[in-house]
């Protein structure tokens, strides 16, 4: 019996010891706890954050995000506009991949035909839906025609390589948020030689991937880890100081505030369940998510058709309390179909800020637009259908929670539809088959127009089918505007008509509660921009 | 081997083809009636979303898509990820992560059988005693609690508090992050093989056999691991297979919770983000174990016992 005691008292000091010299942290390396996976590193096809965040760790675009999210050079070191507003030219700067071949013009020139080339999600980011480059509507209509784009069509899209260190971009309109833009990943470079080489196995492995950026990709195992190293060929190398990056993948958000507490991690996302836990300590912060979270109306229903009862809906949500008592995530009430900390003017005064508020709570306001409503329309009740997707956290709780809300109104009825997110956009949506959906949107660029266009009366996205013709016309001034100061102020003329119709109903922005090692500060989490772990400090 | 085992083995696999055979179908349809679907992403144009479809083959009837992917599955190719891995071979996915689950259930399986079976004959030998009745209300505790509740424990209190083991997976350190989902997937095992042991034991002790080992003057030592221990471990081991199985079907849980790259995470994970080829290939490899498992105890029963034969048997 002594023995078995003392072999087993042994292998406890021996894991115990090893424990300790494994768990000794180094000071450099940054580890970030994710509870998604990286889906893949292939920048022309990828369409998920964690697969952006993972490709920015390791590619460079032609610009970058500063330490605010204002769009700042990367690759490129110089951009000049033309007089008329139409052609971007690029000066690159010395920067090399991972396999010491030149970072190049062509590599843009490359990667931004392979979308179009491999039908990728993002061909519709060069139409003029955003970065409007001459030739990609064209090439869109045969995408959505079903005709085979031909390497001759590739050619027609409005990018060159002037020279191996010159990039020249030709839009068909004057886009002022172009730099920002620059920055997502569906442009950055992709080294065709390699790419050629790796075939259909590009960017599915740390061995298929070539890195321009602040880090390499050393290992990725699908569901457990990503360790990167810092590149030491990397154009800004000085200004990078962590050695070592290390994501852990898809872990629980308890198992990673675990992992935080014992100082594996430092970063973890916790969830509403954890933040009474860890709120007003020092690791505990919050991020804007930069998604809205909103009601599409159908106004095809007689009854929303009417503006007193879409007015008394709005006026019956109190978005407050919805996110400080039940969402619990940093999530915070929507003050307008433009969400905080997209954008500046040119000035740093943020767009929502500077904007009027166009929702609050007042539950007698509501009864008594309702009945105004209901006098209209001359009935005493009214039935609405709420959709949602029980498979888009948190759809349900705000499903439940605006069921509770809108049914205190006297007269008004509310069946829930509950479905799943394929279901609500593409079936009922789509075809129109819903009364109210609760639906989200997160913006492309940064710029209100991400938002305004899904209202345009043309917008495929615009399933409520809300139409004016003052708002029309109102975003068509703002595409022809070239004073940005004239622009923002019609931009805040478009959102007003469409809060004022009640087009949409904002309910809230969506935030994420994380806890953060205080020694370690520095990512830069903001809507639109990528993660970066560039600006990291390690402090001691 | 006489020519009736042959055709009694030879029967046994072709039914357990058929199984296989049918189980792929309702898992194929089972998965395409699935809610939603691998390509969610909402910003896609219709023309967008139809490409893909076709490219993954999701535009053609499912009959055509049925025996096209059991076609390739013959062949060892699972297609590829439509969501989860987008494009990466199913085939490597599911293996590399088949791995992992497959070490930790056979070394969870090795290490629950041995203290099971020590921890079992202790409380046989003690049979009445406090020591008889802590053995047993430490095998009823490790029945009816599920290892991810003892997962969650060691988590908490070994691996976050005392910081005695890692907090999760790590492919650097594989033998020494393992412990804690090792650990916690054996708990089950001790209990179930120290309950079977010690009413084996017990039987085997009360046999005419025993006494008259004993009457034969044998020391105690030979009596009971000669004599006793190997004839009680026989019908144990008959039930170490389907114990692997459920263990392997039932780390979903802990593997999450250790964070653990396994095949119950994939599969968890795979159904969440709809990804129809990841599903089939983890739910047919669970399906195939099962009946492979199955087969195994079906013949060898067969070749034990003859009469034990399943089914009509000329």
């Amino acid at each position: 019996m002594k023995k078995v005691i003392s072999i087993i008292l042994s292998m406890i000091m021996v894991f115990t010891l090893t424990g300790c010299g494994k768990s000794s942290s180094n000071e450099k390396t940054f580890t970030y706890a994710s509870e998604l996976d990286i889906k893949n590193l292939d920048s022309s096809d990828a369409d998920d954050g964690m697969s952006f965040m993972a490709m920015h760790a390791c590619i460079d675009g032609l610009m970058s995000a500063d330490k605010n999210g204002k769009a700042i050079y990367a690759i490129a070191r110089k951009h000049t506009v033309s007089a008329d507003g139409l052609t971007h030219t690029f000066k690159l700067r010395d920067a090399k991949w991972s396999n010491g071949d030149e970072v190049t013009a062509n590599d843009f020139v490359y990667a931004w035909r392979r979308i179009f080339k491999n039908n990728g999600n993002y061909a519709y980011m060069f139409s003029s839906d955003a970065a409007s480059i001459t030739g990609a509507d064209e090439l869109v209509k045969k995408q959505e025609d079903k005709e085979k784009i031909t390497d001759k069509d590739l050619k027609t899209l409005g990018v060159k390589a002037i020279d191996k260190k010159t990039l020249e971009v030709k839009t068909t309109r004057y886009i002022s948020y172009f730099d920002e833009l620059m920055a997502f990943p569906c442009y950055y470079p992709i080294n065709e030689k390699f790419c050629k080489e790796q075939g259909s196995q590009y960017g599915k492995s740390p061995k298929n991937i070539l890195s321009n950026g602040a880090f390499v990709m050393k290992t990725w195992n699908p569901g457990s880890k990503a360790v990167y190293e810092k590149n030491k060929d990397y154009w800004n190398a000085k200004n990078i100081k962590l050695d070592k990056l290390v994501f852990n993948l898809v872990v629980e958000p308890k198992v990673a505030a675990t992992n935080y507490d014992s100082g594996k991690v430092d970063y973890a996302t916790i969830n509403s369940e954890l933040v009474d836990k860890y709120k007003g300590k020092k690791d505990y912060r919050t991020f804007k998510e930069g998604y809205l979270f909103y009601l599409s109306i159908n106004f095809k229903n007689q009854y929303l058709a009417n503006s007193n009862i879409r007015k008394a809906l709005s006026y019956a949500i109190n978005r407050e309390d919805f996110c400080d008592n039940v969402l619990k995530d940093g999530s915070f009430a929507a003050k307008g179909f433009i969400p905080s900390g997209l954008t500046t003017d040119d000035k740093g005064n943020d767009f929502r800020a500077s904007s009027p508020t166009y929702t609050g709570y007042d539950m007698t306001k509501a009864q008594q637009y309702f009945d105004a409503g209901l006098k209209e329309l001359g009935v005493n009740n009214i039935t609405l259908s709420l959709t949602y997707g029980t498979d888009e956290s948190p759809m349900d709780q705000m499903a439940t929670y605006l069921q509770n809300a809108f049914t205190k109104l006297n007269g008004l009825k509310i069946d829930m539809v509950a479905t799943t997110k394929q279901d609500r956009i593409y079936n009922k949506q789509k075809n129109g088959d819903y009364d109210i959906a609760l639906t989200r949107w997160g913006p492309d660029y940064s710029d209100p127009t991400t938002y305004l266009n899904l209202l345009l009366e043309n917008n495929s996205n615009n399933y409520g089918k809300y139409s004016s013709t003052e708002y029309n016309n109102k975003m068509d001034e703002v595409k022809t505007l070239t004073d940005n100061t004239q622009r923002w102020k019609a931009m805040q003329d478009a959102e007003k008509i469409c809060m004022d119709d009640y087009a949409v109903i904002p309910v809230f922005e969506k935030g994420t509660a994380t806890l953060l090692n205080p020694k370690k500060q520095g990512i830069i989490q903001r809507p639109v921009v990528v993660t970066t772990f560039n600006y990291i400090q390690v402090k001691k | 081997m006489n020519k009736s085992t042959l055709k009694y083995i030879g029967k046994r696999l072709l039914i357990s083809c058929a199984t296989l055979l049918v189980i792929s179908v309702v898992l194929f349809l089972m998965v395409r009636f699935l809610p939603g679907s691998p390509i969610n992403n909402e910003k896609l144009s219709d023309a967008q979303r139809a490409i893909i479809e076709a490219k993954y083959g999701l535009d053609k009837p499912l009959i055509v898509q049925y025996v096209n992917y059991f076609k390739n599955m013959l062949t060892g190719d699972f297609g590829v990820s439509m969501n989860l891995y987008k494009d990466m071979p199913v085939s490597s996915l599911v293996g590399d992560a088949a791995k992992i689950s497959f070490a930790y259930g056979i070394c969870a399986v090795i290490i629950g059988s041995v203290i099971g079976i020590l921890l079992g004959v202790f409380a046989a030998l003690h049979r009445n005693t406090i020591w008889d009745t802590l053995a047993t209300v430490i095998s009823v505790i490790g029945v009816s609690i599920p290892s991810f509740v003892f997962a969650l424990f060691i988590l908490i209190f070994f691996a976050a508090d005392l910081q005695l083991i890692p907090t999760m997976y790590d492919e650097s350190q594989v033998v020494y992050s393992s412990i804690m989902p090792v650990l916690a997937l054996s708990v089950g095992v001790i209990a179930n093989v120290a309950r079977f042991t010690r009413t084996e034991m017990i039987s085997v002790l009360n046999s005419e056999y025993i006494t008259l080992a004993k009457a034969k003057g044998l020391d105690g030592k030979t009596v009971i691991f000669k004599h006793a221990l190997r004839n009680a471990l026989i019908p144990v081991i008959t039930i170490l297979g389907p114990i692997l199985v459920n263990l392997m079907t039932g780390t979903m849980v802990v593997e999450k919770i250790c964070s653990v790259p396994g095949l119950g995470k994939l599969l968890i994970n795979s159904i969440q983000a709809s990804d129809y080829n990841v599903i089939l290939a983890c739910s047919f490899l669970y399906a195939v174990m099962y009946i492979f498992m199955m087969l195994i105890i079906d013949v060898s029963y067969g070749i034990i016992d003859p009469r034990i034969r399943l089914g009509k048997d000329d």
